[in-house]
């Protein structure tokens, strides 16, 4: 595993700890308000049915108390609610379904084969032990909806959180090890080739192809080289930007590529002159390898706007697709290589946004286009 | 001489792969992909296949586990241990790491096709007749008595054909590893071998370098 997951992981599964702590004390007091509520809705009625069942008694005829008491508390039957009724160790009346023996002046849950129930453990005015019992499923059935609904939260928050912060290390992390890895192709070419010339016996043609491949591969080496500086000063974004000349960026420009014309209108860019010619050269570089032999690649500098034309055969949709959004590929596109993923880091480091269409001659137009008041 | 398939998208890297083994004497059939890989494998028959693990349209490994049958080294830029297991538990029988050494190169194709018995049985050049398995060399049907140090050196000179091997190179190859030995300890022993089969004009010395093998 690379530094970069390691440190990822460390970190989400901080983020994930600290996350559901936040959600257990966010939750924690809903919990106990439910609690709350629920006890003291069944203390209520317990003191109504106590209230009421007392009344009853004391109207009720001399030595008929136990059975009026049986009759009053038969009407509950169904409800939901059960009750026992003792005196001292004397059990005078009981339809609870579990045996409960709590010390009178008690509430609280308990829960009994799977169920929970609430009950109210009393002692009443004329001496009786009064246990009142309710069923608590539905109680039970908030709670766990609520626990539920806060795991589900926390878990779906942390994994969102976890695949956006993964997309962007991944991001940020995986275009160095792919130059990493663009580097050791020519390494190996060069080596290989060297050791040939220098111990196997080569015809003139055999040792023409060595050499040649030496010569290419260094370029390609020095090529991405370049390109890991760029993009290094593209994604600091702290190179220090000053008024670059438009005119001269362009005439170095067309000093190398003979097949450049241009047109200044805007003579002054504030940015970083390097990456700029850096990102003109790569688009202009594309252009003429899209060009017939000889043909024209025209720059223009417009006010906010730079544009590079060339009168090649263009690209298929597929490949404007990619060269407009290159982060949306996964794979490099064959021949695509790091250019236009660089040129959209630069445009986006001078607070630009690069865009390629077609021409109205079927060619190609990059756009880079200056939205950052800064630069202009 | 031995049939090699080789299997790497890189351009250079495929023709630095050809010069060298044919250089050697190995007939190679250079493929970029791996599809074109299984199909190559499937038309003719091959002693050894040289695999990239990072192709175009597929991983190495699975043009591996199309392709049975043939030897194979793999070869890639990453060293990962975990790269190593997998190769070798779907039966490769070798693992080079970019950037290689050439005569490494050199020396891990030949010990594979050693290792399975894809090697030439026997080596002729002008009059001598040399048969690796039962060590012995015939001059014009004559045995001619050479000692196994004499041996060891000729078969990796011949081995690298057309390919020059250091004094350093060759005492470790022919010496083994460990052996402490001085480089005139070569230069003692080619000059045997010069004289005892004739093969001065075969057998070059290079300026600065060591020797090399020459057809």
């Amino acid at each position: 595993m690379k530094l970069w997951q390691k440190t990822y992981l460390l970190s989400t599964l901080l983020c994930a700890l600290i996350l559901y702590g936040c959600m257990f004390s966010v939750t924690a007091p809903a919990l106990s308000a439910t609690v709350r509520s629920a006890t003291d809705a069944a203390l209520r009625e317990e003191k109504a049915i106590a209230a009421a069942l007392e009344r009853t008694m004391d109207q009720a005829p001399e030595g008929r108390a136990i059975p009026v008491l049986r009759t009053f508390l038969g009407y509950y039957e169904g409800t939901g609610l059960t009750f026992r009724v003792a005196e001292g160790e004397e059990q005078i009346y009981s339809t609870l379904p579990c045996p409960i023996l709590k010390s009178p002046g008690t509430l609280g849950f308990l829960r009994d084969g799977g169920r929970l129930y609430l009950f109210v453990s009393d002692r009443l005015p004329s001496g009786f032990d009064f246990v009142y019992l309710k069923d608590g499923s539905a109680t039970d059935g908030l709670l766990r909806r609520q626990v539920t609904a806060a795991a589900l939260t926390g878990t779906a928050v942390a994994l969102l959180m976890a695949a956006a912060l993964y997309a962007l290390l991944y991001r940020v992390n995986l275009p160095v090890s792919r130059l990493a890895h663009e580097m050791r192709t020519p390494l190996t070419a060069m080596k290989g080739y060297a050791e040939t010339l220098r111990d196997a016996r080569l015809t003139e043609e055999q040792r023409h192809m060595a050499a040649s491949y030496i010569a290419e591969e260094s370029t390609r080496l020095s090529d991405v080289s370049a390109r890991l500086l760029t993009l290094h000063n593209a994604r600091e974004e702290s190179t220090p930007f000053g008024p670059v000349d438009v005119e001269e960026l362009f005439s170095h420009v067309a000093r190398t590529y003979p097949t450049v014309t241009y047109e200044v209108h805007w003579p002054t860019i504030f940015g970083d002159g390097a990456m700029l010619s850096s990102l003109l050269n790569n688009l202009v570089d594309n252009a003429v390898k899209a060009s017939p032999a000889g043909a024209p690649v025209e720059l223009r500098a417009a006010p906010n706007v730079l544009a590079v034309m060339d009168h090649g055969s263009g690209m298929s949709d597929e490949a404007l697709a990619y060269v407009n959004h290159p982060s949306r590929f996964k794979r490099l596109h064959p021949g695509g290589g790091l250019g236009v993923p660089l040129c959209h880091q630069i445009a986006k480091a001078h607070g630009a946004k690069l865009t390629y269409t077609r021409g109205a001659d079927g060619g190609t137009v990059a756009t880079v286009t200056f939205y950052n008041s800064l630069t202009t | 001489m031995a049939k090699i398939l080789i299997v790497e998208d890189e351009k250079a890297i495929n023709d630095l792969l050809k010069l060298n083994l044919e250089m050697v004497g190995h007939q190679c059939t250079p493929t970029f992909t791996g599809r074109e890989a299984i199909r190559a494998a499937g038309e003719q028959g091959f002693d050894l296949m040289l695999l990239d693990v990072m192709l175009p349209d597929m991983e190495g490994f699975a043009v591996l586990e199309k392709v049975r049958d043939v030897p194979t080294i793999f070869l890639t830029a990453r060293g990962a241990t975990t790269d190593k297991v997998r190769g070798f538990g779907l039966g490769a029988d070798d693992y080079i790491v970019k950037p290689f050494e050439v005569a490494e190169l050199l020396a891990r194709v030949q010990a594979v096709l050693r290792r399975t018995h894809r090697a030439e049985a026997e080596y002729r050049i002008d009059d001598l007749v040399i048969r690796w398995d039962a060590h012995e060399v015939l001059q014009k049907g004559e045995r001619v008595d050479l000692t196994p140090q004499e041996f060891a050196l000729l078969r990796i000179l011949i081995e690298n054909r057309n390919v020059c091997l250091t004094r350093q190179k060759l005492l470790s190859e022919a010496w083994g590893t460990d052996f402490l030995g001085e480089s005139r300890t070569v230069d003692v022993h080619v000059q045997k071998l010069r004289r005892k089969l004739q093969l001065d004009d075969h057998i070059k010395t290079i300026y600065k370098n060591g020797y090399r093998f020459e057809e």
